[in-house]
């Protein structure tokens, strides 16, 4: 039973709305990226400096994101709003 | 002499290469470094489980997505096993078929887990070469 309940996992897709809380699927795909980028560069694998690296780098990724979002909505925002009205 | 030593370098470079492909993580235990290997491998895995988790099996479209594909099967040889499947359903009522946001989650979710996997075979590639150099001159 139980085994049958984990193949339909694989063999049935989730229900995921177009919502603005669908856009937090970012943070466990960015902290796979900062492990395994991280596990790639230091040269000996530590618990607490390895954690820090990797969470510094973490939320320089989400930061990064965070400001090129803001920049691409404050574009259409100019394009869509703006500008018409400065053309006339 | 050399020649032979050159020879078991670049064999077992191709062998570190091959291992890492096959089972992510791999790579670095042959080069005597399980803890970046664990964490290698739970960390690719686990992405690429919550990408077909979310998007289903579908998302490794061999025919329709095949950029993707390519990337997705950076994961292992296995995922040729089930872009097979998909492919060999998919003209049929095509049980796997997904759409949406979950496809482009699922699909992000497993290319992603593969390209990192690319990038630890290269590492682990790069550290069996520089560790085990071949001999100058031949």
């Amino acid at each position: 039973m139980e085994t049958a309940f984990l193949l339909a996992t694989f063999l049935y897709p989730e229900k995921i709305g177009t919502t603005p809380l669908a856009m937090l699927w970012v943070l466990p795909l960015v902290a796979s990226i900062a492990i395994v980028y991280k596990a790639t560069k230091v040269d000996t694998i530590e618990l607490r400096p390895f954690a820090k690296e990797t969470f510094v780098l973490f939320g320089s990724i989400v930061v990064f994101l965070g400001v090129a979002a803001i920049v691409l909505c404050l574009i259409a925002w100019f394009v869509n709003d703006r500008l018409p009205a400065m053309l006339g | 002499m050399a020649q032979h030593h050159n020879e078991k370098v670049v064999l077992f470079t191709v062998i570190v290469g091959l291992a890492a492909w096959c089972v992510p993580g791999a790579g670095y235990y042959l080069l005597k470094e399980p803890k970046r290997g664990a964490l290698v491998c739970v960390t690719v895995v686990l992405t690429f489980l919550i990408g077909l988790s979310v998007g289903s099996i579908g998302v490794i479209d061999k025919i329709g997505a095949k950029p993707w594909y390519v990337a997705q099967v950076m994961n292992s040889p296995a995922v040729m096993l089930i872009g097979n499947h998909v492919a060999q359903t998919r003209d049929r009522t095509s049980p796997y078929k997904v759409f949406g946001r979950q496809a482009e989650i699922g699909q992000i979710y497993t290319s992603i887990s593969g390209l990192l996997n690319l990038l630890c075979v290269v590492n682990a590639v790069y550290i069996a070469h520089t560790r085990h150099p071949p001999h100058p001159g031949d």
